[in-house]
């Protein structure tokens, strides 16, 4: 797959051009076929800049179905799972790929991201720094914070009936005679109907698709370890 | 308060307290390191020695960190028989206790048998050996008299997120303001920001160690029309908007105003976001 900036190079200006207008010191560069924007992030209270974080955001091949990869760079915040920075790789954990749909979601631009998400985490960084817990909560790591994310979501933790929900999402349509996903027995149109209905003219397809695989795969590795040990 | 005020008072808070919390963390590093070093390395006695923006004089708060030198006795091989051995051991020394990212020459290594001058193994490039003179770069920018004018394009390069190292960097600053090392601070960033936008093809670098033997030039070629571009930026802001547009507003605030103001930034966040983290067991 061609890169993002070759393969929508319109977009691609808009959306930088956007970016670098309202924060002038992150500037955009491509090197090895990777789209960075780097430079300084102000957290403002109206004009008024109350702190700075130094960053990099690189636009994967896959961008913007994939999300951008952030690092702070300015050697403030430490790598640790805690500090929601992956210390192998200095990556931040800026949100649950899961909720993208909700945060930032399909067609939204960079600027979106950033004014968002991206935001919110620096804000809560330089806040967590001043001994201050974090502003909107954080999730817990790995697994659970999906279980958790999709209980307040769909009402179930349990991690047979969340992948026959993401299934139901990700479906092309879904009929009211199948079995509900909440593994209750009944018929969907007498049991969650209403529930996935609403969700899926929420969630896109491709969202729930992309969420179905991952939980899979979140799966598949609890089970491989249980069956190590 | 005129440009050279405010420029002096960005400088000032860029400074490291010798007693504050920052330097002093700093050197318990860089005790625990150079225990570490003694001690996985004892039956070759190195010389270690401290380099880097601490020594030179061009240290800044933004962003800091600690540059350990190691010597290598030229007659012992316990420390590993090549270059290449002791980058790899000096590696795996580290790596009992610290997560280490391989630079292209981070860990320096055996000295010849002319006193300061030294090789370093260069990972990932073709010529593996490079001869340098740590005193040399030391002196050349601690001494050049243009420690000020060095910090705060340091400080420019890293709010605009410019990959560029700090030394290529330092030696283009001393051969850019060579000539005006009296103009004021405002004059010889706007002289180095001016020749960026306009000379970015014909820059040039040597190194004051070893002029023909060690081509920067691949360093500075990749960072070419990035600083061209966010010079021009740069001088088009201060043109529009003045010079707290670049380095900020230099008011002295409390640290208890600053976390009121966070705090009243969060609770005016419509669409709230938590943070994750993959498991990474």
């Amino acid at each position: 797959m061609k890169p993002w900036h070759v393969r929508d190079p319109h977009t691609y200006a808009l959306d930088i051009a956007e970016v670098e207008a309202k924060y002038p010191l992150l500037h955009a560069s491509i090197r090895n076929d990777v789209s960075r924007i780097a430079g300084t992030l102000p957290i403002r209270e109206g004009t008024a800049e109350v702190d700075h974080f130094l960053v990099e955001i690189n636009l994967p091949v896959g961008y913007p179905n994939e999300l951008p990869i952030v690092r702070e760079i300015g050697g403030r915040i430490p790598h640790a799972l805690d500090r929601h920075v992956i210390p192998s790789s200095g990556e931040c954990c800026v949100l649950l790929p899961d909720q993208r749909w909700e945060l930032w979601p399909r067609g939204s631009s960079l600027l979106a991201y950033i004014d968002g998400p991206l935001r919110n985490y620096f804000l809560g960084q330089a806040l967590v720094e001043r001994g201050d817990p974090w502003p909107f909560g954080e999730w817990a790591h790995g697994l659970q914070a999906k279980l958790d994310y999709y209980n307040g979501l769909l009402g179930t933790d349990n991690q047979q009936a969340i992948l026959q929900y993401l299934r139901a999402l990700e479906a092309k349509q879904v009929e009211g005679h199948w079995e509900c996903p909440c593994l209750s027995g009944r018929r969907l149109r007498d049991c969650h109907f209403t529930l996935v209905r609403d969700l899926r003219g929420k969630i896109p397809q491709e969202d729930a698709r992309h969420a179905l695989r991952r939980f899979a795969a979140d799966l598949k590795l609890l089970n491989d370890r249980a069956q190590a040990k | 308060m005129d440009t050279n005020d405010y420029l002096k008072k960005v400088l000032s808070s860029q400074t490291l307290a010798d007693d504050g919390d920052e330097i002093q963390a700093l050197q318990k590093h860089r005790a625990d390191v150079e225990a570490l070093l003694r001690n996985q390395f004892s039956k070759c006695s190195p010389t270690i020695r401290y380099s880097g923006s601490s020594v030179k004089g061009t240290m800044i708060k933004e962003s800091y960190d600690l540059d350990i030198i190691c010597y290598f006795p030229h007659d012992d091989t316990a420390a590993g028989e090549t270059l290449e051995d002791i980058y790899n051991n000096v590696e795996r020394a580290l790596k009992t206790k610290y997560l280490v990212e391989r630079k292209t020459s981070a860990l320096r290594l055996k000295t010849d048998n002319s006193g300061t001058d030294a090789f370093l193994y260069q990972a990932g490039s073709d010529k593996k050996r490079l001869k340098t003179n740590i005193d040399v770069h030391i002196a050349h920018v601690r001494d050049g008299g243009l420690t000020d004018a060095i910090k705060l394009v340091k400080l420019w390069k890293l709010r605009n997120g410019i990959t560029l190292k700090h030394f290529v960097l330092e030696l283009l600053v001393i051969d850019l303001l060579k000539n005006r090392k009296r103009s004021s601070l405002s004059n010889q960033l706007e002289h180095v920001w001016t020749e960026f936008r306009d000379h970015a093809d014909s820059l040039s670098v040597q190194d004051p160690a070893n002029p023909e033997g060690n081509d920067l030039s691949p360093a500075l070629d990749a960072a070419r029309s990035i600083l061209q571009a966010v010079a021009r930026q740069t001088l088009s802001l201060i043109e529009s908007s003045g010079w707290e547009a670049v380095f900020g507003a230099v008011e002295d605030k409390s640290a208890d105003q600053t976390t009121a103001a966070l705090r009243r930034i969060a609770a005016g966040v419509s669409v709230q976001s938590r943070p994750w983290c993959p498991d990474e067991s």
